[in-house]
């Protein structure tokens, strides 16, 4: 029992950024129905920025973990103003220039970075208890608390305020949204931005607790997108909950069962639980299209 | 309902802004692609004039307004409001000047609560504005009232009709374009909306209205232009458009024919 | 008109990438040299430090000057490389783009299906092979220098570097008999489609391959044979032990796995052992011979976790080791998923009782300050060479060696270059092991310098680096005993009396049988 606790608390803490990432990516494919592969790049870049300036600039971790993520924020915003300008094109043409874009920043980051490994610091400080038979650091208690805080500011924005109000009317009919006067670009691009931000501190919290790694973000983002597809890419509570899933699946398989599973099973497990959700999507479209009909 | 709107002498949303040359479409273009949807189209709609557009499907109906309304992009011709070229406005920009669309498809914003689909057609007011005129449209539908709070994809069509209508005018549009305001609804709802149209105009708004149903169209309209394959095969009052429909053939059931006839008869 | 600036930075986006992607990809030539009385078959060479020695392999019945064209010599039953007598390769062309000799002075190089020109009578240079002409002998470098991804720039430029210097190194006292050495090099990206390009770009205008870092070497074999091309290569894959005309200059994993496991069991004497390993066939491999090797001391492994290198967080993994509670733990994997679990593993103030025993990923002089606290006291490592650490003393002749001709050659020292790299000691030494030998491998030949001969020579002789390693291929199966790298060292990380990362190198030296 202790061993399970354990492992579903590692799961948790790592499924949470899964989930802010499927978070984001939720936000901008319903405001724009494209699929925002750019987030990976912009987490890295982001995480980049935070250690710059925390590491090189000798900025307070604070000041720099704001900077990740503005600059996730502005990469968003332009990566949303692109997806405007090709909105005519085929969503999936404008999908996989979003994938460019992510190359392009690794490529980018991979200028900025030493080559050897680093790990930024974490923005919550070192040390941690022990608890069952893990030791809980305060960066993991630091990274679920900011992520659960973030998609609860962000579900109250979208509940509560008019601009949420407007962003859901895009969400649902873009076309009856701008003939009743909203500017459908400056939302797909605040909302891009939004995403942007996120995936920016998505990528800081990422790093700072292992490395900063590129590609190690990209494959935070496969796993952020299986979490979104789990939600069937139009719920933000269930994204959200699929990539902590997707998270206690991965503490649970290789805390767990360890080398049991023999190699690649645990990230097959993950694949399988996206292939379940894009199974389980299709069939919640339907649905919504009938409620709309 | 209707009769409330009328009854009650003055608009219950923002009053309608001063009257000027009105809705001015020139030679307007539609291609998908290479395909034409509408290939030349001309129509005037003047404050308190609601203007008819009928055709079977695929005459490029729904094209026509979603190019007024900035929706799809227009490879020819010209728009102007009140003497103001708004061809190159994006759509929003149209909204914002008074140019709604209440289309056919997705009517209302199917996640969002009656009030919230109201509420959005506030764009850019302050918010006591917003509440003031959301009031004024649940006053003016009072089926709308009791469900207030639930999400709209589980009202009825005509409920859901109602919304969009209260939505555009939330927005205080001076010049409405309506996209088959009775699919799908019972005759009893059709009359209340009707009813309301009428009113609208009456208050000095524009309309122009895509109907497949000529009775009701010719209730309602002013004018009729017929259009067939994109372009306008037909323009005029519309007690002279029921003769011209029955004669080309729109009329096929005596009983459509009669009460076309007896629509455009009650017109004048 | 946007639109146009969006198709634009599509483009140009694409094309970055391809760009990134590519590295340029095309060849480079580096030539370096000054005049000097050269090495040659008289030997007589002034290294100071003391360059690499060789002496005959005992029993071989090949002379080290010897300049016959027949098979090398068998001294056993392994199928030996393809006498190509005098035969250029198939499909040898001139070199492209290379210096060529003022004509009449020496004769050009022997067309494809031509026959080898006659040495002259007065004895002097000439064109004897392919990538030979009377004043130069050109060598090839496949690496993966722009495979970003694979840590391809920090692996690859440092040992391109070194070698470049052993190069230059030797030309600056005259080259090999007169002849200047060059390299040149490809970049593969780290793709082998790209590098069986620059392989067969590079085999017609070099005499030989250098070692750099590709992962080609597991997948050229039936075209080494074919085109009689030898390659010294940097270890990585077993298969370089088994194929004739491969001659590995590193010792590789699997043998690493064995000698590690061997020297744990009989000094450290662990009940349990866990084993972290990497999921690719190399580390797979190594995981199940140190399975084999602990089984025959009744050692149990407790626990296996597979790695992936691109795992987001080892966080579990961790855990899953707590559970089991090894008394020891093996590790054959990459540095990336390594550091997180020593990272989380130091988190949570854990550590085995006798500690993690890794392959030679972890012992980069490099790694301590990359790596944090936790490696320390907690991290010992398996190489192939010693390690040449300021604190190392006395320093072996050939890291002296080392250091000084990188200095002089490359502008870096050979812990900075390290420390800002942090990667890949042991690769770059084994470049340059292979490298500086040159002059004692070719010297001895004369003026009749053929891959033959070199292969002849090669397998016949040892070169003793000065590192620690005795470089020595048996004639065939070049991983038979005498395996170069019988004899390897294990470092442990400690805390440095100014409290940095030191390592300490633990005795007996591992031996593999």
């Amino acid at each position: 029992m202790a061993l399970f606790v354990s492992a579903l608390i590692i799961g948790v803490s790592l499924g949470t950024i899964y989930g802010l990432m499927a978070f984001g990516m939720v936000a901008s494919y319903r405001i724009s129905k494209v699929v925002n592969l750019g987030q990976a790049g912009i987490a890295a870049f982001g995480a980049s920025v935070y250690w710059w300036m925390s590491s090189q600039w000798g900025a307070p971790l604070v000041v720099s973990l704001f900077g990740g993520v503005l600059v996730g924020g502005v990469l968003g915003a332009i990566l949303g103003y692109a997806n405007l300008k090709l909105a005519n094109r085929a969503k999936g043409l404008v999908m996989i220039f979003t994938l460019t874009v992510t190359l392009l920043l690794f490529a980018w980051v991979d200028l900025i970075i030493p080559a050897y490994n680093i790990t930024p610091p974490s923005p919550f400080g070192q040390g941690g208890f022990n608890f069952q038979l893990t030791f809980i650091t305060y960066a993991q208690i630091g990274t679920f608390a900011t992520c659960i805080a973030v998609v609860l500011v962000t579900t109250w924005v979208m509940r509560m305020t008019r601009f949420g109000m407007f962003v859901r009317a895009i969400y649902d009919d873009p076309d009856g949204a701008s003939t009743v006067g909203i500017p459908l670009g400056v939302y797909v691009v605040g909302v891009w931005a939004v995403a942007g931000g996120m995936a920016g501190l998505a990528g800081i919290l990422a790093t700072s607790r292992v490395q900063l790694d590129s590609i190690l973000l990209l494959f935070v983002m496969v796993w952020g997108l299986a979490g979104a597809i789990l939600g069937g890419l139009e719920s933000f509570a269930l994204a959200f909950v699929g990539g902590v899933s997707l998270g206690v699946a991965e503490g649970i398989l290789g805390g767990m069962l360890g080398g049991d599973l023999g190699p690649g099973l645990e990230n097959l497990s993950a694949i399988l639980i996206m292939a379940v959700g894009v199974l389980y999507a299709g069939t919640k479209r339907r649905h919504l299209a009938h409620l709309q009909t | 309902m209707t009769g409330t709107l009328v009854n009650a002498g003055t608009s219950p949303v923002a009053p309608v802004e001063a009257a000027g040359s009105g809705l001015a479409v020139r030679d307007l273009k539609v291609f998908y692609g290479p395909v034409p949807a509408v290939r030349g189209v001309s129509l005037d709609c003047r404050p308190g004039e609601i203007v008819g557009v009928i055709g079977a499907n695929g005459a490029g109906k729904t094209s026509l307004l979603s190019g007024i309304a900035g929706l799809v992009k227009t490879t020819g011709g010209s728009i102007s409001l009140d003497g103001r070229d708004i061809t190159r406005w994006p759509a929003h920009r149209r909204g914002q000047a008074g140019v709604v669309m209440v289309a056919e498809r997705r009517r209302v914003f199917p996640s969002l609560s009656v009030r919230e689909n109201l509420a959005v057609g506030g764009f850019g007011l302050d918010r006591g504005e917003v509440d003031r005129r959301v009031q004024s449209m649940l006053e003016l539908f009072p089926r709308l009232r009791e469900r207030e709070r639930v999400p709209s994809f589980r009202l009825s069509g005509g409920e859901q009709r109602m919304v969009s209508i209260g939505r555009a005018l939330v927005t205080g549009a001076q010049c409405i374009l309506f996209d088959e305001l009775s699919l799908g609804l019972a005759p009893r709802i059709v009359a209340e909306l009707t009813g309301v149209l009428r009113a609208l105009a009456d208050e000095g708004r524009m309309i122009v209205l895509v109907e497949q149903y000529i009775g009701v169209l010719l209730r309602l309209a002013d004018s009729v232009h017929v259009l067939e394959r994109g372009r306008i095969r037909f323009a005029g009052p519309a007690q002279e458009s029921a003769q011209w429909l029955e004669h080309h053939g729109y009329l096929a059931h005596a009983g459509t024919a009669a009460a076309a006839q007896e629509a455009a008869e009650a017109r004048t | 008109m946007w639109s146009r600036y969006a198709r634009f930075s599509v483009l140009t986006a694409g094309f970055a990438l391809a760009v990134a992607a590519c590295g340029g990809g095309s060849a480079s030539l580096s030539s370096t040299g000054t005049s000097g009385g050269g090495y040659g078959s008289s030997g007589g060479s002034a290294l100071a430090p003391q360059a690499p020695s060789s002496q005959q392999n005992p029993g071989s019945s090949v002379s080290g000057g010897s300049q016959s064209q027949s098979a090398p010599a068998a001294n056993n039953a392994a199928p030996a490389p393809a006498a190509p007598g005098n035969a250029a390769p198939n499909g040898a062309k001139p070199a492209a783009g290379l210096p060529v000799p003022p004509p009449g002075t020496v004769p050009a190089p022997p067309l494809p299906g031509q026959p080898h020109p006659a040495p002259p009578a007065s004895g002097a240079n000439f064109a004897s092979d392919v990538g030979v002409t009377a004043n130069s002998i050109t060598f090839g470098a496949i690496n993966l220098a722009s495979a970003t991804r694979s840590l391809g720039p920090v692996v690859s430029e440092p040992t391109q570097k070194i070698t470049e210097a052993a190069l230059t190194y030797i030309n600056n006292r005259g080259g090999i008999n007169g002849r200047k050495l060059q390299l040149l090099t490809c970049d593969d990206g780290g793709d082998v489609t790209r590098a069986r390009a620059c392989y067969e770009k590079l085999k017609t205008q070099v005499f030989a391959f250098l070692p750099a870092e590709t992962f080609l070497t597991d997948v050229i074999h039936p075209a080494l044979a074919q085109d009689h091309v030898p390659f010294m290569s940097w270890g990585w894959f077993q298969s370089e032990y088994t194929d004739p005309y491969m001659f590995p200059c590193h010792a590789n994993g699997i043998r690493e796995a064995s000698a590690l496991a061997k020297w744990v069991a009989e000094n450290k004497h662990p009940k349990t052992v866990g084993i972290m390993y990497l999921n690719v066939s190399e580390d797979i491999a190594a995981k199940d011979t140190a399975t084999k090797t602990l089984s025959q001391y009744g050692i149990k492994v407790v626990q296996n976790i597979s790695m992936e290198w691109d795992s987001p967080d080892e966080s579990q993994h961790v855990l899953s080791m707590r559970v089991a509670n090894p008394d020891a733990i093996f590790t054959f994997t990459w540095a990336a998923p390594l550091a997180k679990f020593f990272r989380d593993a130091g988190g949570q103030n854990w550590s085995p009782p006798l500690g993690y025993w890794s392959n030679h990923v972890t012992t980069d002089p490099g790694f301590g300050p990359v790596w944090g606290d936790y490696i320390r006291d907690h991290d010992a490592g398996i190489t192939s060479f010693l390690i040449p650490e300021p604190w190392q003393e006395p320093v072996s002749p050939g890291n002296l060696l080392w250091e000084q001709v990188t200095k002089q050659y490359s502008g870096y020292d050979v812990a900075g270059l390290h420390f800002k790299y942090a990667m890949g000691h042991h690769i770059s030494q084994a470049a340059f092991v292979c490298a500086i030998a040159l002059p004692q491998m070719i010297g001895p030949l004369g003026a009749n310098v053929t891959r033959t001969a070199f292969m002849q020579q090669l397998e016949a002789h040892q070169y003793d680096t000065g590192m620690g390693v005795v470089l020595k291929w048996p004639h065939g199966d070049h991983g038979q005993y005498p395996y170069s790298f019988n004899k390897e060292y294990i470092y442990q990380w400690i805390t440095s009396p100014d409290g940095g990362w030191e390592e300490k190198h633990l005795y007996p030296d591992p031996l593999y049988q």
